[in-house]
């Protein structure tokens, strides 16, 4: 039995990850180096008004100060910020219409199962292509400025919007944040920008779809969705890189406003490529996501699916200012081979009658570190806030790991808060109850996992639950624990 | 052997200050207090202490070996000094306490510390009391000790500790190393019930063996400023370590409980119940965690803190932790922080109870679910009696 299970893990660690191509396009590309030129340069190119170089630059100056965050439980060479490029971009200019894109890059975007091209699309998804820096495409443009919808991708917005980038940029997350956000304030490329108007809601799915591409460069972009009053929208987002044998950095921000009655939901399906089985090659991803309910009766709902990266630090937070709104955070993270990730959330009660719910499922396969680091406090003004989180890890194979680190701060009487955590290996008698009833020990496995996983999956969008419980089935297919 | 240690510590501490709240240990504690006491100057002599055949006498921290001479078991202890072991062994700590600032200060300055251990086999079936008494010279004193408790194979052993001090300012720094050799039963107890303003930071450190029954109950009523860490090392298999913490803030009261759990062997289990009930501007702070090293499968551990809070100024900060690098594990932790129920308290007025006795009827029910799981009877019979007095009083 021993034997067995150890040859079916072993097999299920020599998936190939599938979207490990890569393109050949002709491209601009910075020289490695990090210093002020470099950001005045991007920012030429760029075509960027005077007051964002100097919050470029302001944020260069205080990363300068900063040093790299260590408390997290994730071990990793050390990143020479020198080493990388700062700017990456195919050579083609910003496409007025899909028939200008290279069709390299739209037979990428094909092979990926992410069709930019209108008229095929049954979905009703709008999408923001983004490859390595800079954004190619956005779909549904002309239908969403019908409802008075702003979506496009970040560089356009600061010229055709400079007004409310210029309000609401750093706002939730500060240029001086923390290091990576300090780091992606200085040189974040492009990303996408989101308006939604007083009242209207967004008619159909909005997403961005990340692409890595070229070699060492980094990625840095900035998403920033506004939610005005009444309004709400749902937000996909969702990243693949090539397969290379060196690390490469993803370091990005996102940023979230909901005013009164708003709500966004935002999800994430994670799948940047993770290494190689000796860990090799796979990309670093640090990212900043918080959203702040500004208005009272907000919502921001956090959904992630976290398969890909070698090294994730991730820790989307939500800021409840205003009095009876609500922060959600539903996580799955799956770590095989010698991925580590170490992901979680903040929520943080500031108003009346905020309420939190975090839900996060870790799986840890073969070598794989997998850390929940969760915070949750409730300030002195946060009367009757409540707040649930469960924290449940499943642990595949002897080598893994699955760690917890909640903390809880209540300075209110009136607060409830609970927390709950349980981690176990899947049970021999849920093997055996389904081996009994003829199905297969794989399916089983995969039948156990999905339903753990439930919780989460079920907050997904359809589009998106479909393919993360494929993801989580094509990772984990064959394991037994 | 311990004058090296003991210069290493003076060395550590000198280079490292007191702890900062950049510490993770030292988050929601501050040391700023710390810096107004000294180390106590002499010995004292010709006080009054009351000892019976049942207890062991500390005064200051020091054993006091004319108390040995009524105690009924002497025959079943043998006493050192600490600067007779020349064992690495029986002298090593945490590694985790000797990066501890503190704990290095402690080392460095305690005077005449002690080794007791109970003869192989040795059962007593009574509980035995240690009474450390405290007395001082001026004000603003710290008194620091170091004691090792070896219980060696086969033998069963219970302990109530208790602090009996003067209204006085004093800061206790209590370092103590418990190995607990193969099958063994150890309940220990510690009840800290003074009402002066004293600082209290304690290191306990239990090292167990194969086979070993191990119990930490406690109940702290009234100290101003009360810091525990205990550590405790389940190093072979079969063992099984219980920690029950009641702890009942008032006032100004800090009380921290810092604990970790290293299941380094399989088929252990290991159990945390910590509750905290604060008052006025109290705060509980609970720093707890598991790791539970490869290899140690069969680990059953589980942690619960719950904090009651009772005032709009008192804080809680819960943070308990799992560390999991073994697959066929069963571990679990659950933390909740709120007011009393009040449906609860609703439920009981509609039934003629008013509405403060309703209230003292559930803090009595909540406080009293970790008093029951106390193994010491005795001591479940003396928190009962401080619990009341705290809710009524």
């Amino acid at each position: 039995m021993v034997d067995k299970n150890q040859q079916v893990i072993d097999k299920t660690l020599e998936q190939e990850y599938k979207y490990g191509f890569t393109t050949d396009i002709d491209q601009t590309k910075f020289d490695p180096g990090l210093n002020e030129e470099v950001i005045t340069k991007l920012s030429k190119i760029k075509n960027e008004p005077k007051w964002l170089l100097e919050w470029r630059l302001k944020a260069f100056k205080n990363w300068k100060k900063m040093s790299e965050p260590t408390w997290a439980k994730i071990e990793y060479e050390p990143i020479d910020y020198q080493a990388l490029s700062y700017y990456a971009a195919p050579k083609q200019k910003k496409n007025d219409s899909l028939d200008d894109v290279d069709p390299e890059i739209l037979e990428t975007y094909n092979k990926l199962g992410i069709s930019l091209d209108e008229q095929k699309r049954l979905e009703g998804v709008a999408v923001d292509a983004v490859f390595d820096s800079v954004s190619i495409a956005t779909t549904f443009k002309d239908e969403l400025a019908k409802h008075g919808i702003i979506f496009c991708s970040f560089s356009e917005a600061v010229h055709d919007h400079p007004e409310l980038i210029k309000k609401y940029l750093g706002s939730v997350i500060p240029a001086t944040d923390n290091y990576f956000a300090a780091l992606n304030s200085a040189v974040f490329s492009d990303g996408s920008f989101v308006y939604i108007p007083k009242g209207v809601r967004c008619p159909m799915e909005l997403s961005t779809y990340f692409r890595i591409n070229a070699t060492n460069t980094g990625q840095f972009e900035r998403t920033l969705i506004v939610a005005d009053e009444g309004s709400y929208v749902s937000y996909l987002e969702g990243c693949t890189a090539p397969m290379r044998d060196e690390n490469q950095l993803h370091a990005a921000c996102v940023e979230l406003v909901a005013h009164k009655d708003a709500t966004i939901k935002y999800s994430t399906i994670q799948n940047w490529y993770s290494g190689d089985k000796e860990g090799k090659g796979g990309i670093y991803n640090f990212v900043t996501k918080r959203g702040t309910c500004l208005g009272d009766n907000s919502k921001i709902s956090w959904t992630q699916v976290e398969t890909g990266s070698a090294i994730t630090w991730k820790y989307p937070s939500v800021i409840m200012q205003g009095d009876n709104s609500v922060g959600e955070f539903y996580s799955v993270a799956v770590t095989k081979n010698k991925q580590q990730a170490d992901t979680g959330t903040k929520m943080i009660h500031m108003g009346k009658n905020t309420k939190s719910t975090i839900i996060t499922k870790g799986i840890s396969a073969g070598e794989g570190q997998n850390t929940y680091r969760g915070g949750v406090k409730i300030l002195k003004n946060a009367e009757n806030a409540q707040n649930f989180s469960q924290c449940d890890s499943i642990l595949i194979g002897d080598k893994c790991g699955a760690h917890t680190f909640p903390y809880i701060d209540v300075k209110n009487p009136s607060a409830k808060m609970e927390h709950e955590a349980t981690t176990s290996s899947i049970g021999e008698d849920q093997l055996f109850y389904c081996n009994q009833r003829g199905i297969k020990l794989d399916d089983a496995v995969s039948m156990i996992v999905n339903g753990f996983c439930k919780e989460v999956f079920e907050e997904l969008p359809m589009e998106f639950a479909v393919e993360a419980k494929q993801l989580i089935e094509v990772t984990l297919e064959n394991s037994v624990g | 052997m311990i004058n090296l240690i003991k210069k290493n510590s003076l060395e550590f501490f000198n280079a490292n200050g007191l702890p900062s709240k950049k510490l993770e240990n030292w988050k929601f504690t501050s040391s700023k207090n710390f810096k107004s006491f000294n180390k106590s100057s002499s010995s004292i002599k010709n006080q009054k202490i009351e000892s019976d055949e049942l207890s062991i006498v500390f005064v200051n921290g020091v054993l006091d070996k004319n108390s040995l001479k009524n105690f009924k078991f002497s025959d079943l202890l043998e006493v050192k000094n600490l600067d007779e072991l020349n064992d690495k062994e029986l002298l090593r700590c945490s590694e985790n306490f000797l990066k501890e600032s503190m704990f290095n200060l402690g080392i460095s300055e305690f005077e005449h510390g002690s080794y007791l251990s109970f003869k192989r086999n040795s059962v007593i079936e009574e509980v035995i009391n240690i009474k450390n008494y405290f007395f001082e010279n001026g004000n603003n004193e710290r008194v620091s000790s170091f004691n090792i408790f070896h219980i060696n194979e086969g033998s069963e052993i219970s302990i109530i500790e208790e602090d009996i001090k003067e209204n006085h300012s004093i800061f206790n720094l209590k370092l103590n190393k418990f190995i607990c050799e193969n099958s063994t039963i150890f309940k220990y107890g510690k009840s800290f019930n003074d009402h002066s303003q004293t600082y209290s930071l304690s290191y306990n450190y239990y090292q167990i063996k194969k086979d070993v029954v191990l119990s930490v109950d406690s109940i702290i009523t009234s100290s101003f400023f009360n810091k525990e860490f205990i550590e405790v090392d389940l190093n072979n298999s079969g063992s099984d370590a219980k920690i029950n913490i009641l702890n009942l803030g008032k006032d100004e009261q800090h009380i921290d409980n810092n604990i970790l759990i290293n299941h380094n062997a399989e088929h252990c289990t290991s159990f945390q119940h910590v509750r905290n009930v604060l008052d006025n501007k109290s705060t509980a702070v609970f720093n707890g965690k598991v790791i539970v090293a490869e290899g140690a499968q069969q680990t059953d551990s589980n942690q619960s803190n719950k904090n009651l809070l009772l005032s709009l100024e008192s804080n809680a900060f819960s943070n308990p932790q799992l560390e999991i690098y073994a697959d066929d594990v069963s571990c679990g932790h659950g933390s909740t922080t709120g007011a009393l129920d009040e449906n609860s308290i609703f439920y009981l007025r509609a039934r003629g109870i008013d509405y403060s006795s309703a209230q003292k009827i559930l803090i009595k029910a909540f406080a009293k679910e970790v008093i029951d799981d106390f193994s010491l009877s005795s001591l479940q019979d003396i928190s009962e009696i401080a619990l009341d007095s705290w809710i009524n009083g």
